[in-house]
């Protein structure tokens, strides 16, 4: 299999808390590569680290075999990120948070907004989301109910992502209907050949899903296995250590 | 088109509370609709109603003629040159959650710096060449500091009310040290008779200016993605950066461009008045800001109404010039300006309920 994402000694401290150190991981072409850990054990620091939101102290992230350092190398190399917090503008539509920052335009000199083509993928993009209860892609996202928007993040990211997806606890805000059509999405991306890491706290679905998972405890990666054979219970175990 | 972006909770036009109250209905018992309650709802007919009461009012008690002379609908019209462009560039800012009170200063600064590179030249350069060189130091001193106030606010994170009171500050200072605090006469003739009091179809040069730099303005922002990335870093400039948008660049832009316009008012004001204004441009700042916020567009980012930001930028030109004609004394205009605001405030509050 293609190694489609790389990360080397990855090393992050804030002030004197190390949020990361020496993390080693690799994610193949179409593989999906479930992150696990308790909370504060660093899986959103290192999403972070890998689309270029936050900067490492030490070790490198490379795509393609391409570094990534900043936000702009994501955007070239193809990373799709669903933050935690979403990253979504509550004052601006449905459609412009879809596109924001990749819109499309047509026209030369003046590159003029493309309004009528965005909204209509954006329509195309819910709806194969299957969320029947989201219409109009004129509402204003703050005027979504939290799901919506999640599903929408997860709409974003898809749209962007052409060999890497990120998605940090994509499904936690989503009712049982919607975590399979997320999850089938997810899929569905893999199947394509893009490299996804996932994290979420929904384990059995995990299990399920991914082809490797990675536990972290501490900011240290202390378990990279297939997922054939093992229990909740096992892997809860790990995750929170003896205590 | 107007209120696709506006904040949802300040505006309710046609278009937004359609929106709201139908989601959920099939898309035809949705559309646009124009009824009475939806227009009396939409905060550009509001404030234009109120304008049109006032223009009737004003015309009754001023006999029917004086309100209406020929002169006073030109300068009324002078006016909002400059109001409309330093409103529009303010309602901008106000829309990446950002505010610029040193707007009057970098008026009389860049008057005063083009003025007198205007007085330098006019011995020994033609005329029109020493007033376009002077329009271009007008500009030029604005963006200059518009670049400063977007470096301070955009890149160092100081917060823009702090980064423009210092610049308020230093702006008039500067300008009180180079003129010695007297104001700068003899500026060449052409000036005034060839712009400020110049007329094209009708309508006075300084506010056909202020119609393109407002259109072009306009046209940019709601047709590229400039203006989407604006109201993006008004609205959460984390989310605006995490989509690689570059915020500390797009804030920068902005002060200048609110800069800029005052650069281009600092010229009209020369060329209407014939000298410098350096005492004056107190309240450009307020003016722009209680412009914006009466048309809805609100402090804390995110929307903007460039129709409402015009109206309501128009509002404090008609009371100021009516109360005048009616004999009535002009500080009246402050206290109707003042209130009209909170009224208008308090609507947006009461309509979030
Ligand atoms: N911006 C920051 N400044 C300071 N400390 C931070 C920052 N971000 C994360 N940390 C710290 O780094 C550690 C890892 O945090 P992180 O958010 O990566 O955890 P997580 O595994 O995503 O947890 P959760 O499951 O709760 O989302 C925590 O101790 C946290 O306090
Ligand atoms: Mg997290």
């Amino acid at each position: 299999m293609t190694e489609v994402l790389l990360i080397r000694d990855l090393g992050k401290r804030f002030g004197g808390v190390t949020a990361l150190h020496n993390v080693n991981l690799s994610v193949g072409e179409g593989e999906i590569v479930s992150l696990l850990g308790d909370n504060g054990a660093g899986k959103s620091t290192l999403m972070n680290v890998i689309c270029g939101a936050v900067r490492a102290d030490e070790g490198s992230v490379t795509v393609d075999g391409e570094e990534l350092t900043s936000l702009t190398d994501a955007k070239r190399l193809g990373v799709g990120v669903v933050y935690q917090d979403l990253a979504l503008a509550p004052h601006l539509s449905v459609t412009e948070n879809l596109f924001l920052g990749n819109e499309h335009t047509h026209g030369w000199g003046i590159r003029r907004l493309n309004r009528k083509r965005m909204a209509k993928e954006a329509r195309d993009a819910i709806e194969a989301l299957g969320i029947s209860t989201l219409r109009d892609v004129r509402l204003p996202v703050g005027r979504l109910s939290g799901g919506q928007r999640q599903v929408l993040a997860v709409a974003r990211a898809m749209n962007w992502a052409k060999r890497v997806i990120l998605l940090d606890e994509p499904t936690a805000a989503l009712g049982p209907k919607q975590v399979g059509i997320v999850l089938d999405s997810i899929r569905k991306a893999a199947d394509q050949g893009i490299g996804v890491i996932l994290v979420s706290h929904d384990i059995p679905n995990v299990l399920k899903l991914s082809h490797r998972i990675v536990i972290l405890r501490h900011g240290t990666v202390i378990e990279d296995v297939r997922p054939d054979g093992r229990t909740v219970a096992e892997v809860v175990t790990k995750m929170v250590g003896d205590e | 088109m107007e209120t696709t972006q506006t904040k949802p909770v300040v505006t309710a036009g046609p278009k937004e509370t359609g929106k709201a109250s139908g989601a959920g209905k099939p898309a035809a018992a949705r559309g646009r609709r124009l009824s009475v309650t939806s227009l009396l709802g939409n905060r550009v007919a509001q404030v234009l109603t109120v304008e049109i009461a006032l223009i009737i009012m004003f015309g009754f008690l001023s006999g029917g003629t004086a309100f209406f002379s020929d002169t006073n609908v030109r300068n009324m019209i002078l006016t909002a040159a400059q109001v409309v462009l330093l409103g529009v560039a303010q309602a901008i800012l106000m829309s990446a959650g950002q505010i610029d009170i040193s707007q009057g200063a970098v008026v009389i600064l860049s008057s005063v710096f083009g003025g007198k590179v205007m007085i330098a030249m006019s011995g020994s350069a033609p005329e029109a060449v020493a007033i376009t060189v002077g329009l271009l130091v007008c500009v030029v001193t604005g963006i200059t500091v518009g670049l400063i106030n977007g470096f301070l606010v955009g890149r160092m994170g100081i917060n823009s009310l702090v980064a423009t009171l210092g610049m308020l500050s230093v702006a008039s200072g500067v300008a009180a040290v180079v003129t010695k605090g007297t104001n700068i006469f003899g500026l060449p003739s052409g000036l005034q008779s060839g712009f400020g009091f110049a007329q094209i179809a009708g309508i006075p040069a300084p506010t056909l200016l202020m119609a393109v730099v407002v259109g072009v303005i306009w046209y940019f922002y709601r047709r590229t993605s400039w203006g989407t990335h604006v109201l993006a870093v008004g609205s959460n400039r984390l989310a605006a950066s995490r989509v690689g948008i570059p915020t500390a660049r797009k804030i920068a832009g902005v002060f200048v461009l609110s800069a800029f316009v005052c650069g281009i008012s600092g010229f009209i004001d020369l060329a209407r008045y014939s000298t410098t204004d350096i005492s004056g441009h107190t309240n450009d700042a307020m003016a722009s800001i209680a412009g914006a916020l009466i048309g809805g567009t609100s402090l804390t980012g995110g929307g903007i109404s460039f129709v409402g930001t015009i109206a309501g930028s128009l509002l404090a030109i008609i009371l100021q010039s009516g109360l005048v004609i009616i004999n009535l004394s002009p500080f009246y205009q402050t206290i109707a300006v003042g209130v009209l605001l909170i009224i208008a405030v308090s609507l947006d509050k009461l309509r979030r309920r």
